[in-house]
């Protein structure tokens, strides 16, 4: 009964491809062939799909805050999009993708329009991307930024830093080529590009910031500080790993068969990534929380992103096992420093991009564990923290030093949802916890 | 922790400007005793409160005053001149806003500073009591060795409140031990202020977790007494 059903699908599947491979109306127009326009399907599918991300990053990011902060950190992963996308439209996209005769950056195509049908599909691609680099800082500086200087970061992140490193490594898309590019650097969909970009620049923020009120005792021990909401946090891992699809299978930029080992890829190793969180908690005779378990997942698809079309799926399985160890390690190690990165951005995507961004080295298929190739790498990991690190820790600064970076400590008392937003996320169930009126 | 005691001087610090700031923009539109009702509204409940509450600082001192205002052209002219340079404003009217107050409120006044300890407090006063004697029970079931250091650091930062030389005295008898209950009158600003230096030493000692949870509870106990009805105890936080 079920293999005869099968049947019936695949013969009305084929029928119908038929009849779309058949239909004139994708020559007609001259815009293209089929495949041009299957091209900008599965590219704006994918975009799509990448934006949906924000959703995961902001359900994430909320269940990891307590409940008095969730407005607050929701509304800087609402609003980084917004935000973002209008200034990498604006100046981004140009800097990163224009015409790139130095190999340092982009010239032209700021504020793209009468052009191409698929630089559109591509700007509309890229900008989620732009987004989720931005996004990256919030979770890691929350519950204690003050909203509109962190606004000021995001605008600074996605005009700046984020498609300037993106000019070295991925530019250009039309005359001339980026100089990490040039030395064959391996990045197909930004482990280090989008995600240790991301996560340098949160690292920048929060030794600027400083920790939360408490969160380290007398003899610098890190305090437990939970988050309010676990199913959140597990919703908004199970988001991003679906959106991670659309962000590594979508940087084919084309309908093309690879799209299934890339994914393959993808999926392998964020579910090793999570038993590589997993195992270094059962050997260091940790806990095995679950907020570790997700970010273990999330680690694994961060620094598969580099690598996912070079390698094969056992690497993508090693990549993702290693990313796992990796996270708990960084962890750890971020508390050691005393700073306080309240989702673990840092560790997931800053050190797990530098793994993964080495590993594509590594694992390359056909090339495998090359010195020339890994060493390539290295330099576009350095290249990569010696550009963002510095500067966003120089922007942050000069944030904290006019506009006032850190909220006050009855700010933090409060919770930045009443106090930067004048609205509570749980107004039925914070009676007592937080100040209303 | 330095840091954030720093920051909490920076934040009073802050509050002159945007008084001065608040001061400029109600000038054009209220005078004599509806101007300085205004600005202690402003001093006593606001001034520690986020920018967005401007409208609801209109909205209260509306009612309180006796003229008709234009709530509308008031919030325009107070939005422009918080975002003016210090030069563009008036000078603080701090010195006036007190001589105001004592012309108006001699007897008043002289009453608060001689309160004795027999007598009757203001609800706020005793839910302000309740809170705190409710935390440092919790504490002292929970934490013992907290209790102690807490007090001591509430004394050491009570300095930061800009209280008065009687009511000064007066908290600082009580976090000693050296007097039962607590009578004088304290803006809601001034006891803010001391919670939250509480829950600061608290997150220090405790941690965050830990002070969050003592202090719902305790705000939670101090709803239930008689004087919550006039005085609510979330107003506290």
């Amino acid at each position: 009964m079920f293999a005869s059903r099968c049947k019936n699908i695949v013969r009305f599947s084929s029928a119908a491809l038929l009849a779309l491979l058949s239909a004139p109306a994708f020559a007609a127009d001259g815009t293209g062939s089929f495949q041009v326009s299957m091209d900008t399907v599965w590219l704006v599918t994918a975009a799509a799909l990448v934006f949906f991300m924000q959703a995961g990053f902001a359900l994430l990011e909320g269940g990891m805050v307590r409940s008095k902060n969730t407005v607050n950190v929701i509304m800087k992963n609402y609003v980084d999009a917004c935000v973002g996308s209008i200034v990498f439209w604006l100046v981004g996209y140009g800097l990163m993708f224009g015409v790139n005769a130095t190999g340092w950056l982009g010239t032209d195509h700021f504020l793209l329009g009468n052009a191409e049908h698929m630089d559109y599909s591509l700007l509309l691609f890229q900008t989620m991307f732009a987004a989720t680099c931005v996004t990256i800082a919030s979770g890691a500086m929350a519950e204690r930024t003050r909203y509109e200087s962190y606004l000021v970061g995001a605008i600074g992140i996605t005009a700046v830093i984020y498609p300037v490193y993106g000019s070295w490594a991925w530019g250009s898309l039309y005359t001339g080529s980026g100089w990490l590019k040039q030395m064959g650097f391996i990045d197909f969909a930004g482990s280090t590009v989008v995600h240790s970009i991301g996560g340098w620049v949160a690292l920048a923020g929060i030794i600027v910031l400083g920790p939360r009120l408490g969160r380290f005792d007398a003899d610098g021990k890190a305090r437990p500080i939970p988050g309010h909401n676990l199913t959140l946090v597990a919703l908004g891992g199970f988001i991003l790993w679906l959106g991670w699809f659309g962000f590594n299978g979508g940087s084919t930029a084309a309908a093309v068969p690879s799209i299934g080992l890339i994914n393959l890829n993808t999926h392998l190793a964020a579910a090793s990534g999570a038993v590589g969180a997993m195992t270094t908690m059962w050997i260091s005779r940790r806990p095995v929380l679950m907020t570790t378990t997700v970010n273990g997942s999330i680690g694994g698809l961060v620094a598969i992103t580099a690598g996912c079309a070079t390698m094969e799926p056992m690497y993508a399985v090693i990549t993702g096992l290693v990313a796992g160890f990796v996270l708990v390690g960084g962890d750890g190690f971020l508390n050691w420093l005393r700073l306080d990165d309240v989702v673990g951005a840092v560790p997931v995507h800053a050190f797990c991009g530098a793994w993964g961004t080495l590993a594509a080295g590594l694992f390359k298929t056909g090339d495998l564990f090359n010195p020339t190739q890994v060493l390539v790498q290295f330099i576009g990991v350095a290249a990569g923290f010696l550009w963002a690190f510095p500067l966003a820790l120089l922007m942050y600064f000069l944030i904290h030093k006019t506009m006032g970076l850190r909220a006050g400590t009855l700010d933090e008392q409060r919770g930045l949802d009443f106090t930067e937003h004048s609205e509570v996320g749980y107004p039925e169930f914070q009676t007592a916890m937080t100040h209303q009126k | 922790m330095q840091d954030a005691i720093v920051r909490n001087d920076a934040r009073a610090e802050a509050i002159p400007a945007r008084r001065r700031a608040v001061f400029t923009g109600l000038v054009p539109y209220l005078h004599g005793d509806d101007l300085y009702t205004a600005l202690w509204l402003w001093q006593d409940k606001y001034s520690d409160g986020p920018a967005m509450a401007l409208h609801q600082f209109i909205n209260e001192f509306a009612c309180l005053i006796e003229q008709q205002v234009r709530r509308s052209d008031i919030h325009r002219s107070l939005v422009a001149a918080m975002s003016k340079e210090a030069v563009e404003l008036a000078p603080d009217p701090y010195g006036d806003m007190v001589a105001y107050r004592e012309r108006r409120l001699p007897e008043a006044k002289l009453a608060a500073a001689m309160i004795p300890e027999n007598a009757a407090p203001l609800p706020a006063t005793a839910i302000l009591e309740a809170v705190l004697r409710s935390l440092f029970l919790q504490l002292d079931e929970e934490y013992p060795l907290v209790t102690n250091k807490l007090r001591r650091y509430l004394s050491q930062h009570l300095a930061a409140l800009g209280l008065e030389l009687a009511p000064f005295s007066e908290l600082s008898q009580w976090l000693s031990g050296l007097r039962e209950h607590l009578n004088h009158t304290y803006s809601e600003v001034q006891m803010r202020g001391l919670l939250h230096v509480a829950y600061v030493g608290g997150c220090e000692y405790l941690g965050p977790v830990q002070i969050d949870t003592l202090l719902a509870r305790a705000i939670d106990k101090a709803e239930h007494l008689p004087e919550a009805k006039d005085f609510a105890p979330r107003q506290l936080l």
